[in-house]
Parts: structure tokens; C-alpha cells; sequence
């Protein structure tokens, strides 16, 4: 009886691990969000991911958003046709706000307090494998740090 | 009779009249003192739009009217109430949207021109028809402030430091929505204004 619970153990360890290394969590990239007027910046103002890739801004400094050029936001269009437009909304020091990139292509964004002042960022993602492309676009989710 | 009780006696003689005196008062109100129950259309006030155009608030009689103020060269809270003003105007039906008016209306009395304002809207991918930016004399800009509930001060390097406040008047002028702050959802405001539309098409 020990024996069968022992091995009934076993093969549950060696099931979890299997499934632990054959879902692989997306790659999470850090990208700051800095300054406070004219200064105000993404660092690193571009990132190149793999699709499906999430970007945690993070901002460190002043009130920023990041905001999609995409005619929603009354911009011209600066992301993929297909990907569904984004705006984080008011972010301020402390604040960390997700994006998942799901299409392949170049994301343009900007911060709507500092666009005149140059504060814009870009995201390229490409497919790490030559696999069907998702129709699924970007998700988005906003974490307040407390 | 105790001093207490004769003092008390000489208060109320005193107090009284007074009290009478103030209820009999006329309670007409001034044109420049308007409440929250009255409507801002009673205002006199000017204001000129990005295009050149003067206009009272007493134009838009019959149809609803999103406001906010702002100014052209904030680099602050602005640009994200703008955002969601367009946002709560995007909400509505497009049939809807060409039946509200949106008075958008900047503290810079200096350097807001029309002419600024017209580059501003622009730049915005605002100007469209029934989008009025719009700039008037100080005086007027502080009255609409006060009466919208928007507190302002100008700094000393010309920006200014504000509350941010997206305002909803109904068909005749009153405040019916008050929308404060930059987040939020926009959705049950967007229903009253398409509310406020079907009432005025009845």
C-alpha cells in the first residue's frame, strides 16, 4: 500500500513538472516611464519582443499615459490594422500598467500630457516561430501599486 | 425677573423682526447669480470659438451640452480630460453626436486666441462642428468657473492649476451631470445625454 502511494506520488510530481515546462509564461519587458515635462521619456523608447510578449511600464516619474496612435485616440494609425487600439489613462509615480502584444507588427505610442514634447515610444514584435498569427488582439490591465 | 431670563426675553424681541424682515425679501435673482437648480443660459456672457464665431450659452437651447475647461498649453491633467470628453462623446450613438453641443473652454484668456484655439482643435483632430473652443473676457471665464463648481488659479509661470471636471447641462441649461476627475467609467453619463436627446426629439 505504501509502495502504491508512493508510486501514485511520484508520477504526480513528474506529471506537474512536465506541464510546468511545457507552458511557457509569456516574456515580461520592463519599460520606464520618466520625467516630468520636456524631459519625459519611455526607457527604452523601443523594445523589440516576442509576440505575445507583455511590456509592464513603469512609472517612476511626473503623470504620463501611454496611448496608441490609432484613430480612437484622434491620432493616425501607428499600430498593426488588426490590433485594438489602447490608453492606459492617467498614470502617475508608483503606477505599473500591462500591455500584451498579440499580433505581430510595430506599435507607436505616445503620452497624451507630453506628446508635443517628443514623449513617444515604440513596441516591434515579431513572432519567435514561423506559427499561424493570432486574431486576438492586445489585452491590457492596469495594477495600481499601492 | 432674573437678568438670564430678561436678556433672553430682549434677544428674541430683537431677533425676530429680523427674521421676518429677511423672509420678506425679495428673492428675484440677480442676472450675474445663478444657482445649480437655475440655468447657466441665463448668462450674459460672450464667448468666441476657434473659428471666429460669438456665441452664448443661450444658443444652445434645446440640446444638451457637454462642458470643460482647459487651457492650450497645459502639459498636465488637460490632454487626459480632453480624452475623455472625446470618450464620453464617442459613446454616443453617431446619429446622437450630431444632436450635443460640447463647449470646451480655456482659462487662458492671454494666450487661448482664437486663433490658438483653431491650432489646438486642429492638433486634436477636434474641430469639428459642434466642437467650441472658445475663449471670453476673464471676468466671464471666472464666472463660468464658479458656477460649474471648477476651482482655477493661474501660477506665476502662466499655467494654471485647475480641477478637473467634465459637466453635462441639459436641454435648457442645467447641470444635470457632473463628471469629476480623469477615470472612471463614462457609460451612464453617455446614457443620461442620449436621455436628455430623446426628451428633446418628444
Amino acid at each position: 500500500m505504501k509502495n502504491l502511494i508512493a508510486h501514485i506520488v511520484f508520477i504526480l510530481i513528474l506529471a506537474s513538472s512536465a506541464l510546468g515546462f511545457s507552458a511557457q509564461e509569456p516574456d515580461t519587458v520592463k519599460v520606464y516611464v520618466l520625467g516630468t515635462h520636456d524631459d519625459s521619456r519611455f526607457q527604452p523608447a523601443t523594445v523589440e519582443v516576442n509576440t505575445g510578449s507583455v511590456i509592464k511600464f513603469m512609472v517612476k516619474q511626473g503623470m504620463h499615459t501611454v496611448t496608441a496612435y490609432h484613430p480612437d485616440n484622434r491620432r493616425e494609425l501607428g499600430i498593426p490594422a488588426d490590433a485594438e487600439s489602447f490608453d492606459s489613462g492617467m498614470l502617475v509615480v508608483g503606477d505599473a500598467w500591462y500591455l500584451t502584444v498579440k499580433i505581430d507588427g510595430e506599435y507607436n505610442y505616445f503620452c497624451l500630457p507630453h506628446e508635443r514634447m517628443g514623449h513617444k515610444g515604440k513596441i516591434i514584435a515579431r513572432q519567435e516561430q514561423h506559427n499561424a498569427s493570432s486574431t486576438k488582439s492586445v489585452t491590457q490591465q492596469k495594477r495600481i501599486n499601492q | 425677573m432674573k437678568f438670564f431670563e430678561k436678556t433672553f426675553l430682549t434677544a428674541l424681541l430683537l431677533l425676530i423682526p429680523m427674521v421676518l424682515s429677511a423672509q420678506n425679501q425679495d428673492k428675484s435673482l440677480d442676472a450675474l447669480h445663478v444657482t445649480h437648480e437655475q440655468s447657466l443660459h441665463q448668462m450674459t456672457a460672450t464667448w468666441t470659438n476657434q473659428n471666429g464665431t460669438d456665441l452664448q450659452l443661450l444658443d444652445f437651447e434645446g440640446q444638451p451640452v457637454i462642458v470643460v475647461m482647459f487651457y492650450g498649453q497645459c502639459t498636465g491633467s488637460c490632454p487626459v480630460l480632453m480624452q475623455r470628453t472625446w470618450n464620453l462623446y464617442k459613446e454616443l450613438s453617431e446619429n446622437n453626436q450630431s444632436n450635443v453641443q460640447v463647449l470646451a473652454v480655456s482659462f487662458d484668456y492671454k494666450n487661448d486666441t482664437p486663433e490658438a484655439l483653431k491650432s489646438y482643435a486642429t492638433y486634436e483632430q477636434l474641430d469639428l462642428p459642434n466642437w467650441h473652443f472658445v475663449t471670453a473676457k476673464h471676468s466671464s471665464i471666472r464666472e463660468l468657473a464658479m458656477l460649474l463648481g471648477v476651482q482655477y488659479r493661474e501660477r506665476s509661470d502662466g499655467h494654471f492649476e485647475h480641477t478637473n471636471l467634465i459637466t453635462v447641462l441639459d436641454n435648457h441649461g442645467r447641470i444635470t451631470e457632473r463628471i469629476e476627475g480623469l477615470s472612471g467609467n463614462l457609460n451612464s453619463s453617455a446614457q443620461k445625454i442620449e436621455q436628455l436627446i430623446i426628451e428633446n426629439i418628444q
